[in-house]
């Protein structure tokens, strides 16, 4: 069965293209069909009728800008993230070093500890700033 | 830096990197959507619509393909929901993510020398014009168009050709 022209032109772009070699084939059919002759010529003519040049976006360093941008968030987002997750992993440590020290008998002192810190911590502070000031009286009045 | 240096860094999130990568493929992903979309202003935003998605998605960059083949096979896919988006908002319109040649902002494509080129790429269906342009403007082969298209080899022939022979019919016609 003969190939149709349409198939030989398919093949002709195939060349055309890149995708396969010229065979003798094509050459023998080229050279006896008007037809796809000018097809094959045409080919060549798209090279330089079809020219569509580049030209840069006027508004390329804004585009590119808001994609930094975009990307300093998301990297912000992250180390958000990473805190929160370190965050979450040493309270869970702290409440578990706590549950195993009430299930090993040390509530009680557990307890004092707790208050000695919530409690008389802050009761403390009006003595401990009155001894500061004290003391930076003293180095005052050597000076 | 080579590029495959620069992926591996920009992975490893290298402001630098990042931004050394996106601003050499920015003219091909511009150029690419400008051709396809034929509108400034819609291949801008699609431009930037590729790079976010490359921004978030570049750990999966797998290397294989060249990074700006992604970056194409990225904005082909948005193109191509940006054309679904636009035909359910205007089911009217038939070739609607290309810019009709009565916009009001007759923007540079009109205005260069290059007009007649933009008009008959127009004239070409959407998935037609997107194997021309790549074929033709960037020399993909067969094989890298048919994965970024996500279609059969044997479609990508007939597409070209069929671009071809409307290409050469409208040459025709304009020669008359
Ligand atoms: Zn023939």
């Amino acid at each position: 069965m003969n190939k149709s022209c349409e198939m030989y032109q398919m093949e002709l772009m195939d060349v055309h293209y890149g995708e396969s070699e010229m065979t003798e084939e094509l050459r023998s059919h080229l050279d006896g069909c008007e037809d796809c002759s000018r097809y094959w010529a045409g080919l060549g003519e798209l090279e330089t009728s079809m020219v569509f040049p580049e030209f840069e976006d006027p508004f390329k360093e804004i585009v590119l800008d808001k994609l930094m941008a975009e990307r300093e968030n998301k990297s912000g987002r992250k180390r958000n993230a990473l805190d929160f997750a370190a965050f979450i992993l040493l309270a869970g440590l702290f409440l578990g070093a706590c549950l195993a020290l009430v299930f090993s008998g040390h509530a009680v002192a557990l307890s004092k500890i707790y208050l000695s810190i919530f409690m008389v911590a802050p009761l403390m502070l009006p003595f401990l700033i009155k001894r500061q000031m004290t003391k930076g009286a003293h180095t005052n009045g050597r000076a | 830096m080579k590029e495959d240096q620069l992926i591996k860094a920009a992975k490893k999130n290298d402001p630098k990197a990042l931004d050394q990568l996106f601003r050499d493929s920015y003219p091909i992903v511009y150029g690419y959507l400008i051709k396809t979309t034929l509108n400034e202003q819609t291949a801008r935003d699609l431009t930037q619509e590729t790079f976010l998605k490359a921004l978030n998605k570049i750990g999966s960059f797998n290397a294989k393909s060249k990074f700006s083949t992604w970056l194409i096979s990225i904005a082909t896919n948005l193109h191509k929901d940006e054309l679904r988006k636009r035909s359910r908002e205007r089911p009217e319109s038939a070739n609607p993510a290309v810019s009709s040649a009565s916009d009001v902002e007759k923007s540079v494509l009109e205005r260069e020398a290059f007009g007649k080129v933009s008009e008959i790429l127009r004239k070409l269906p959407d998935a037609k014009r997107r194997v021309f342009i790549l074929k033709h403007y960037y020399h993909y082969s067969y094989e890298e168009i048919s994965r970024i298209e996500n279609c059969p080899i044997g479609t990508v022939r007939s597409r070209l050709h069929d671009c071809i022979n409307k290409i050469r019919s409208e040459m025709g016609v304009e020669a008359q």
